[in-house]
């Protein structure tokens, strides 16, 4: 409740400043929304600035003396050919460029849009020829169809944006079709419509809102292809003519003197990249923003946590050893003396510093350079491997941190070192000494306390759940085909752990039919997952130990496991439509286990499939073995599914609600296949169901799971007799009768399905319990014994208080 | 006389109906297949004649030049065939590409066949190794990382390859190949530009023609990787404890394929789209350089051939597609009744 209040607080007072709307959180909930705020700021300053701050002659005024030179105070990236400022053209040409891109996405956009909309509405026949043209179009190569146009539209600025307008849109049209024909079918359109709202208004208050996050990020792809595009033809010099210039035709001067001035054509490029990022992440972050999903949960995660994130020590690493790499390595190529960048980089220190003393940079400062340049190396790789692998984490980021941080007082160190002096040449040396021996001590310091939390959380993960009292009762019974101790499923999420499946004893005896039921999210699908060794990741199996014919599966090595279980343990799962795979004929499906496993191939295993297909009551097997699953109705998919099962002669199936997706007459005829192989074979079934109906008509014994326990382990015919747990006993009373129709029948018991997110302190069911007591809420009552064959986890039936045994 | 027209209109549709019940599924398939393509194809042709019409300016001035007198400027006309009404000039046009005649360049004089003859080759050597490199890298990728982020494990790589394609897709084939150049022939000076003497040459426009389609093509088959691996079938292969290979080799990747597949008409059609500009940025003498250089001197008769010959390609390549996707998959005969 507490929660809650807080959560409508944050609410009530987000809106009163910007950064604190859901809508902005949600925007910033990832880097790329930061990056699309800090590059579309630089980006729309740019193209607002440039046509005021410079003026024509800073771009146009030629200077033939100084052409294609490097870099330096006056040029910050050097002349072109003419000896123009290339920093100046570039910014120069922002404002154009993007006037170009957003005119060409907006006329795809209003082209697409219109007519994908328009098709949606066509009658029938003449909308299948729309959308059919709209798909032929897509086929092409829009640049090509782009090019063409120009052609029609004359090579300029405006042939190309209306070229490019034309040749765009139909991507455009039929994302804007599938929407519109998508929305217009919607129930509540319909309803609106039939309330008596006027169109415009369904459009307004219904649709835009519904479809406006798809068409935002599909508007902003559109300019971003746009902007290539214009760029393209510009490029090829079908775009932009005469004195005018884009980013595009930059790069075509560019290109032709890529070994004189690489900058000419690189400074252009990275300026398309980087737009084509902005526009990209913007489509991304504005998408998030109006994501109403993501409100919730960006503003419970309040905002410490992005910050935090952004400027965790991985991300910090990563970007700043990368920031020293490029500023070490490719800097220096663009300097005056391209082919000794050491020099260059040493040289722009030294100026830098104020020193005039160029020949006094000796040896000993290239000795500094290359330790400078390994220090960020390493500090990448560090950065890298801190990145991906949790373990190492937090030993890379402290030693990435020190090499980058080595490296990069190494070269404030050049910086401001009189290069004539040796003293200061020793004082970096051992500055980088000490840097060392810091990170060394932290690293012996880090492996310590990491490796005593491993021993820590080892040693928590053994101790083991309820063990003592359930020894005794195993030396007297004969030794179970199965047996399950302590079995749990825990995941552990980032809202906290779960435990699914929790602390699980079974045994299932030779020959036995044993029914799992219990409601959707009880853990009895994940109980049979967890035997067969299957647990879905993040999932984590622990158990004291799982025998299946006295051998411990837990332990088995890999290879032996798969051996062992492909030829003792079959699984069959609930819809047979999706769990066969639909590109295979059944026939392989049915044989490559026993290929595998077995090593019988050639006639010997068509014979075996035959025979196994008879025992499931499918006739014409020769032709069906070489059939698809699309071509098998539902229950002789099932059927073949356990066939499937079969042919390696497991001593257990486990059937996981084989019969859900089936109608009722089919569901009797799997019923019967498979008591009649249990009968006949001798095989063990564990047959888990929703559905207790099910169970009571086939099964001999049933565990009635709840909130990932086992809350009662009883006799189907004690089942009617005895006193049950309060769950069997709603269980069963929901169910109208047993032979009627059993589609729903959990429907009926009150109270809702515990949530294992925030399951109560003491017995999980004690909120629906009708008769719950004190003691309910703060123990959880344990598995008992009530007598020989049965078991049940509630306090009522095993320790009653006295005022319930007096009623 | 109106229901016999009725029922004559009505045993005729039933005829078709039992003709095509009577068919099987191959050929009915490959019936509509034929058909579509042959309503695109023509779609084609009606679009580039048009394209005469479109253009601004009179193709006869055009092709007589600028200076050319009004005897020179009529005859011009009637070689061209321009005198002739509309109808007629289109058949003309549709009899000279069923030759495999598609005019005389305005510019050069050279016959388009032999244009397309001379620059084709090296526009397929190009797209070729495009189609190569993507098939080769993007499949194999896109499973990898696939496998490896499934279920949400590996969450940092998935970020990862999320911003490489996403950053690599968006990526101009010009600006990759200006940043390979710099990178490999100018700063490394391992690979040549601007020849195709040296067997070396088509590795940088090669690169820079398949990188786009690269990363889209490895986020679809991450995609489909994830789907399919998330499969109830999947479940059932390991559940019957079959070996990694052949859960790789039989359950996922087929159905990976298929789906790559059906966008693979789709990605070619972007990897020709770059060569136009590929091919003019490392001066690579194929089509796509010639048709710049058409479109930039209104030459007409070589726009229309190339256009025209490439449309011919996507098309027939899109054809290719579906026959594939039907051999490998039988359902999808099923599925497009
Ligand atoms: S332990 Fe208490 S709450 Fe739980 S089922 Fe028994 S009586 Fe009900």
């Amino acid at each position: 409740m507490s929660s809650a209040a807080t959560y409508s607080d944050v609410r009530a007072r987000s809106y009163l400043a910007f950064w604190r709307t859901p809508f902005f959180r949600a925007f910033l909930s990832s880097p790329s929304g930061f990056l699309a705020l800090i590059l579309t700021g630089i980006l729309l300053a740019t193209a607002l600035l440039a046509p005021l701050v410079l003026t024509r002659e800073d771009v146009y005024q030629r200077n033939v003396r100084r052409r294609l030179e490097a870099p330096s105070a006056d040029h910050v990236l050097g002349t072109d050919n003419l000896g123009r400022d290339i920093l100046k053209r570039t910014l120069y040409a922002t404002p154009l460029t993007l006037q170009l891109a957003t005119s060409a996405a907006g006329m795809a956009i209003v082209i697409g849009f219109t007519s994908g909309a328009v098709t949606a509405y066509l009658p029938g026949r003449l909308r299948k020829i729309g959308v059919r043209l709209i798909e032929v179009m897509l086929a092409f190569p829009g640049i090509l169809i782009a090019i063409m146009l120009v052609a029609v539209f004359g090579t300029s600025a405006e042939g190309a944006v209306l070229a490019i307008g034309i040749a765009f849109s139909p991507s455009l049209a039929r994302v804007a079709y599938t929407l519109a024909s998508g929305v217009a079918g919607l129930d509540y359109i319909s309803s609106a419509r039939v309330l008596g709202l006027s169109s415009r208004r369904i459009v307004f208050r219904y649709i835009i809102p519904n479809i406006a996050e798809t068409l935002i990020v599909v508007s902003f792809n559109a300019t971003a292809a746009a902007l290539v595009a214009v760029s393209s033809l510009s490029f090829l010099g079908l775009g932009v003519q005469g004195t005018q210039f884009d980013w595009g035709r930059l790069i075509t001067e560019g290109v032709l003197r890529l070994y004189q001035v690489p900058l000419l054509a690189l400074a252009p490029a990275l300026a398309i990249g980087i737009t084509g990022l902005a526009l990209g992440f913007m489509g991304e972050a504005l998408a998030r923003g109006l994501n109403p999903v993501l409100w919730t949960q960006t503003a419970s995660i309040q905002s410490r946590t992005w910050l935090r994130r952004y400027f965790s020590s991985e991300y910090l690493l990563l970007s700043g050893s990368t920031l020293l790499l490029i500023v070490f390595y490719f800097l220096p190529w663009f300097g005056p003396d391209a082919a000794d960048p050491d020099r260059t980089l040493i040289t722009g220190a030294t100026i830098l510093a104020g020193s005039s003393n160029l020949t006094a940079i000796d040896i000993g400062s290239q000795g500094a350079m290359l330790l400078l340049r390994s220090g960020a190396w390493i500090a990448l790789l560090l950065g890298i491997v801190s990145y991906f692998f949790e373990r190492y984490r937090r030993i890379c980021a402290v030693l990435g941190l020190i090499c980058g941080f080595g490296a990069a007082s190494y070269f404030v160190s050049l910086l401001l070192a009189d290069f004539g002096n040796p003293g200061t040449a020793l004082a970096s040396a051992q500055l980088g000494f000490y840097f060392g021996l810091i990170a060394t001590i932290l690293l012996i310091l880090q492996v310590i306390s990491d490796k005593s939390a491993e021993t820590r959380g080892g040693r928590h993960a053994a101790v083991a759940p309820s063990e003592g009292r359930e020894a005794a009762t195993d030396a007297s019974l004969p030794q179970p085909l199965l047996q399950a101790r302590g079995l749990t499923v825990r995941f552990d999420l980032e809202s906290g752990p779960i435990v699914p499946v929790n602390d699980i004893n079974l045994d299932l005896a030779e020959g036995e039919i044993v029914g799992v039921v219990g409601e959707s999210g009880s853990g009895k699908s994940l109980t049979a997952l967890a035997i067969a060794q299957l647990v879905p990741h993040p999932g984590v199996l622990s158990a004291q130990h799982v025998r299946l014919r006295g051998e411990d599966i837990t332990v088995m090595p890999a290879g032996e496991l798969r051996y062992f279980l492909g030829s003792e343990m079959a699984m069959i799962f609930q819809d047979p439509m999706s769990s066969l795979n639909p590109a295979l004929k059944i026939g392989t499906q049915l044989t490559e286990a026993t290929r595998v496993h077995r090593r019988i191939r050639g006639k010997q295993l068509h014979k075996m499939a035959l025979e196994r297909m008879a025992d499931v009551h499918i006739s014409a097997a020769e032709t069906r073995l070489k059939q698809y699953p699309h071509e098998f109705s539902g229950g002789m998919r099932q059927r073949a599914m356990i066939a499937m099962g079969l042919m390696n002669s497991p001593s257990l199936i486990i059937a996981d609600e084989p019969t859900t997706a089936l109608d009722v007459t089919i569901q009797a005829q799997i019923i019967d296949v498979l008591r009649e192989i249990n009968q006949e074979q001798g095989t063990t079934i564990m047959l888990i169901s929703h559905d207790i109906g099910v169970i009571i008509e086939i099964c001999s014994r049933v565990l009635v799971m709840y909130a990932g326990r086992i809350v009662e382990d009883v006799k189907i015919t004690e089942l009617m007799t005895t006193d049950k747990h309060p769950y069997t006993e709603a269980l069963i009373a929901a169910v109208p009768a047993f032979d009627s129709n059993r589609d729903e029948p959990l429907a009926s018991i009150p109270g809702r399905p515990p949530d294992l997110d925030n399951l109560p302190a003491g017995c999980a069911f004690a909120p629906r319990c009708p008769y719950v007591f004190e003691r309910c809420h703060e123990e959880t009552p344990p598995l008992l014994h009530v007598d020989e064959t049965h078991r049940i986890a509630c306090f009522l039936r095993t320790d009653p208080p006295e005022d319930a045994t007096r009623e | 006389m109106t229901s016999s027209q009725l029922t004559l209109h009505k045993s005729n549709k039933e005829t078709l109906t039992w003709l095509t019940g009577r068919l099987g599924p191959w050929p009915r398939f490959l019936l509509k297949r034929a058909m579509s393509l042959f309503v695109v194809l023509a779609m084609l042709l009606v679009l580039t004649f048009l394209l005469i019409y479109m253009v601004p300016g009179d193709p006869a001035v055009r092709k007589a030049g600028i200076d050319a007198s009004a005897e020179q400027i009529e005859f011009e006309r009637k070689a061209l065939g321009l005198d002739q009404p509309a109808h007629v000039q289109f058949i003309r046009y549709v009899q000279g590409v069923a030759r495999l005649d598609f005019g005389t360049s305005f510019i050069t004089k050279q016959p388009v066949t032999e244009v397309l003859q001379q620059r084709f080759p090296r526009t397929f050597q190009l797209a070729g190794t495009g189609l190569l490199i993507v098939m080769m890298v993007s499949v194999p990728l896109g499973i990898l990382i696939g496998a490896l982020t499934r279920e949400g494990r590996n969450r940092r790589l998935e970020v990862v390859f999320m911003s490489v394609t996403s950053t690599s897709s968006a990526m101009p084939e010009f600006l990759t190949a200006t940043f390979l150049a710099f990178i490999f022939a100018v700063t490394l000076n391992w690979l040549p530009v601007g020849t195709t003497q040296k067997s070396t040459a088509i590795i940088l426009p090669a690169i820079s023609v398949s990188l786009r389609p690269v990363a889209s093509l490895a986020r679809v088959v991450r995609l489909e990787t994830l789907n399919v691996l998330a499969q109830d079938y999947i479940r059932t292969a390991r559940s019957k404890r079959l070996p990694a290979y052949l859960i790789f080799m039989r359950h996922l990747l087929p159905n990976v394929l298929t789906a790559a597949l059906t966008i693979g008409g789709l990605v070619f059609a972007g990897l020709l789209g770059g060569t136009v500009i590929v091919e003019n940025v490392f001066a690579w003498p194929g089509l796509g350089q010639r048709v710049v250089d058409a479109v930039f001197n209104l030459d007409y008769p070589v726009i229309q051939g190339i256009v025209l010959y490439f449309g011919m390609i996507v098309v027939l390549i899109n054809t290719a597609v579906d026959i594939l996707l039907a051999l490998v998959d039988p359902r999808t005969l099923v599925l497009s009744e």
